[in-house]
């Protein structure tokens, strides 16, 4: 625990942008047009109305219409369609 | 986002159906073997439909199988699909690289000879010498040695005094200045006689250096000595000088000309009948061969070679034959009105040739017979005759 610590002491002091140094996943919405995650670990579900997410810090479940997948990466989910709401399942 | 786009587009990319109850691992797997999934769409509960590389599908095989899901391609877009559609269709390739050759080979070669500059000397005679010393039409550009052919032509003609040859595209252009007539003047050292270049009456003499030979009045012909470059003294004897001196003569111009009462005038119609010829080199094509259907007529040749922008001639020359129909009629003219036309018709003739000189004298002889008139015009000129002649 105390090693963790000092590395995000450090990633502190150098001004490491958090989403890089940690694996915290980072949420960018475009009005309700659109959503990227990054740093996810995999959809867990998806239909037309219903997208969840897995990420290191629980499960992102979004509700909404029309939902596609834009582009899916290793780690990197955007998400397109009328979005109505967002549920973080934190741990 | 555009370079994305050319780039699915220059690799190929498949539409993929999947079909399946585990759509949720199968969307996981390709993120985790690091497949780029696009524009992924659930249709129905069990159907997505998908965009991926072409080079992924392979990979996407396996994790179906993996994953229990059906995989069916709904459309292939993109260059490497295109390419094998047409994979038969060779000629669709080979025409443009063939075509391409073509003008690359084309425009090797020399297919215009422009010449520019020229006033005295007429094209033809220059195209003839620039044909003899080595440029031709349809000769390889890399043969032609601008240097050696400027040498030669300046060495074979005194009356061009610079040339310059530029080779645009296939063009080849010659510019060319004029040299005037150097004027025969005699260094003032050197000892000359004054002769008459031309027949006439002295009608002014005034004697610089030398002896006179004739006085005034006198008639001289073509190359009579006027003043001699020898002086006669006394006590010195024969000695040479340079001569010098003014001399006016009368020197007559005339000239006659016999016209007819009657005469055949020639006149157009106003019909006329086209043809076009085209001629590649020597080979030539006729679009038309009928023989003309007019009797008499005239006609005129007017050829264009083809070319791409302004430089880039191709050996295609079209022609555009024009025939022009014309008729011919008998006038009988007035005497009166044959007279003056011919006078003034001789008298435009003699002016050219006097060229502005003092006219002292002007005499018109008319002789009037049963079916032609003839007119004598005598111009008397008063103009200078004398030219130098180097003394031996």
């Amino acid at each position: 625990m105390k090693m963790k610590d000092n590395i995000s002491r450090i990633n502190e002091f150098l001004e490491i942008p958090k989403e890089v140094a940690t694996n915290i996943p980072k949420v960018t919405m475009l009005g309700n047009e659109e959503i990227v995650i990054e740093n996810c670990k995999g959809v867990l579900e998806y239909e037309e109305f219903f997208v969840r997410v897995a990420t290191s810090i629980g499960n992102i479940s979004i509700n909404g219409f029309k939902l596609n997948l834009g582009k899916i990466t290793e780690d990197n989910i955007s998400i397109k369609g009328i979005i109505e709401n967002i549920d973080f399942e934190c741990r | 986002m555009l370079l994305k786009k050319v780039n699915s587009y220059l690799l190929g990319n498949v539409k993929i159906i999947v079909e399946g109850y585990y759509i949720e691992r199968f969307i996981n797997k390709c993120g985790v073997d690091g497949i780029n999934l696009c524009d992924v769409e659930r249709e129905k509960e069990c159907i997505m439909n998908a965009q991926i590389y072409t080079k992924d599908f392979k990979k996407i095989k396996k994790i179906a199988k993996i994953t229990k899901c059906r995989v069916k391609i709904d459309k292939k877009n993109g260059l490497p699909f295109l390419v094998h559609r047409y994979r038969r269709r060779k000629i669709f390739l080979i025409l443009p690289v063939i075509l391409i050759c073509f003008f690359i080979v084309i425009s090797k070669f020399i297919w215009n000879i422009e010449i520019v500059g020229n006033k005295k000397i007429s094209k033809d005679e220059i195209l003839k010498l620039v044909n003899d010393n080595g440029i031709k039409i349809g000769m390889l550009k890399s043969e032609i040695n601008t240097e050696k052919v400027i040498n030669e032509m300046r060495i074979k003609r005194d009356d061009i005094s610079w040339i310059g040859i530029s080779i645009d595209g296939t063009n080849a252009k010659i510019e060319i200045a004029e040299a005037r007539e150097k004027p025969k003047l005699l260094d003032k050292n050197e000892y000359c006689n004054i002769i008459a270049d031309k027949d006439g009456i002295i009608d002014k003499i005034n004697v610089k250096s030398g002896t006179a030979q004739v006085s005034e009045g006198d008639v001289v012909k073509k190359g009579d000595i006027l003043v001699s470059g020898i002086m006669t003294g006394k006590y010195t004897g024969d000695r040479k000088v340079h001569a010098s001196a003014d001399i006016k003569a009368k020197v007559s111009y005339s000239e006659k000309k016999r016209k007819k009462k009657t005469q055949n005038l020639k006149s157009q119609t106003g019909s006329a009948e086209k043809y076009y010829q085209i001629s590649i080199n020597n080979f030539k094509i006729n679009f038309n061969k009928r023989l003309s259907k007019f009797e008499n007529y005239d006609t005129i040749k007017n050829s264009r070679k083809m070319k791409i922008l302004n430089n880039f001639y191709l050996p295609i020359e079209l022609t555009e034959i024009t025939n022009i129909e014309m008729k011919s009629e008998q006038v009988v003219y007035n005497a009166e009105e044959l007279k003056n036309n011919t006078i003034s018709e001789i008298k435009e003739n003699l002016n050219e040739k006097t060229e502005e000189k003092d006219i002292v004298d002007e005499n018109i002889i008319t002789e009037e017979k049963n079916d032609f008139i003839e007119v004598k015009v005598m111009y008397e000129v008063l103009e200078d005759i004398g030219v130098e002649e180097k003394l031996e």
